[in-house]
């Protein structure tokens, strides 16, 4: 399977897509990181993840800069910066001006999480359907109304903006039922 | 709250506004301690949905993780493809116990035409070879831990171990690393802990035969500011390949702005 292939495939949401450019990958990253790091395996792992993720949430975001390298090279580079990061006693100014590094610098602190965050992600686990599905496609994927009122057979985009409304002040309401200060 | 908040809070959280619109909100969430509120509220269930989806993701590649795992394990000698130890079956038992009664039959009645001798020479030539590939791995550990630290960013870790190799030759060469690739990365180490002059020093005489060098020289003036300097220096480098061509032109403009 080609970048392209894997790309429109990821976009599109098949698990399998997921779990193929994990293993595609994995190996090669762990190796590359822990001969340049000089980490652990187990600190290879969790870089390699992390940036896997922040990936597919640039390919299923739409948000994916037009590639001028492979797909491989824009997730070590996500890599790269997630290593530094962990590695980097002290903040150091950016010298490389390309643009691939740049792009990524951003991406560096998305997947941090504060308390409250991880709260309210078991409150969302329990969410029944269909608030559950709207909420995934509205706030992870990222899909317009219209989308997502196609998807769910609504009437039209409006609908679907009451439902999520609906289901939003279903989550704060399940939040301030378990104490939590929103 | 008018009916509005929550599209705009949405709005805003996804990165549909403009710069000015998104200036105005701010501005807005400022002064209206409501609006500021039910901001918080939002960007936190927000945080929480995608933390949850993320959690999933997770949890499928500790699924895959444990499937590799597993396949390592299962290939390994002794890992869980041998569902049964050979001293359990029988079959293979017998055939371990005949091909031991052979072997010393064979001892026994027709005795091997290698000499002792011979065999301690074999044995100690692959002994000595395999010394001699760890001796050449652990006398090259300073340079791994060198680069490593370098990798790491930890550059003040790095410029005593990378000054420390440099004035040994007989130690690079067996380890097939070039003194100027050390001092490249000693180079690079002094720019990034602010040491222009020393970085200069070392760069300097790698010019022509390290564009990269050449790189990190100019980058040297750009971080203290001496942008006359910089660009000076980028006038200067003459038939620079294609990659550092474009950087070139990129440098310039920032420089020129």
């Amino acid at each position: 399977m080609d970048d392209k292939q894997l790309i429109y495939q990821l976009r599109h949401g098949p698990e399998e897509a997921f779990r193929a450019l994990y293993r595609t990958y994995r190996l090669a990253f762990v190796q590359w990181a822990m001969r340049l790091y000089g980490c652990r395996q187990a600190e290879a792992v969790d870089a390699f993840q992390e940036s896997v993720v922040i990936l597919y949430e640039k390919i299923q975001g739409d948000e994916l800069p037009e590639l001028n390298s492979s797909l491989k090279t824009y997730l070590f580079a996500i890599g790269k910066r997630r290593l530094h990061k962990q590695f980097s006693k002290e903040m150091v100014v950016q010298h490389d001006f390309t643009g691939l590094d740049r792009q990524v610098e951003a991406y560096s602190s998305q997947l941090e999480v504060s308390e409250l965050g991880r709260e309210i992600a078991r409150l969302v686990a329990a969410l029944p359907h269909p608030c559950n599905q709207l909420m995934y496609w509205y706030y992870y994927r990222n899909f317009s109304m219209e989308a997502i009122a196609n998807r769910m057979n609504y009437k039209s985009a409006d609908v679907a903006k009451t439902q999520k409304n609906r289901c939003s002040k279903r989550l704060k309401k399940l939040a301030r039922q378990a104490g939590l200060m929103l | 709250m008018d009916d509005t908040m929550p599209d705009r809070i949405d709005a805003y959280l996804k990165g549909r506004m403009s710069p000015e619109e998104a200036a105005m909100f701010e501005a807005e969430m400022q002064k209206d301690e409501v609006l500021a509120k039910a901001f918080q509220a939002q960007k936190a269930l927000v945080e929480g949905i995608r933390h949850h989806h993320r959690q999933q993701l997770f949890e499928l590649m500790q699924e895959e993780e444990a499937a590799l795992a597993a396949q390592e394990e299962a290939s390994a000698p002794g890992g869980a493809a041998r569902v049964r130890p050979f001293y359990r079956n029988p079959w293979l038992l017998g055939a371990a116990a005949c091909l031991i009664v052979v072997f010393l039959l064979r001892l026994l009645l027709m005795p091997s035409p290698r000499q002792p001798q011979q065999l301690y020479r074999q044995f100690a030539e692959a002994y000595s070879s395999d010394l001699v590939q760890r001796q050449v791995q652990t006398a090259c550990t300073p340079i791994q831990e060198a680069a490593i630290a370098y990798n790491r960013q930890e550059f003040a870790q790095a410029i005593p171990r990378f000054k420390a190799l440099l004035g040994q030759q007989a130690l690079l060469q067996q380890c097939l690393v070039s003194p100027e690739e050390l001092q490249l990365l000693l180079g690079i180490s002094y720019v990034e802990t602010g040491e222009m002059g020393l970085a200069r020093e070392q760069l300097k005489p790698l010019f022509d035969q390290m564009e990269t060098a050449r790189w990190y020289y100019i980058l040297s003036f750009v971080k203290v500011g001496a942008y006359p300097q910089a660009l000076a220096q980028l006038e200067a480098w003459e038939h620079p390949s294609a990659y550092y061509r474009k950087r070139i032109t990129r440098l310039k403009a920032y420089l020129s702005e």
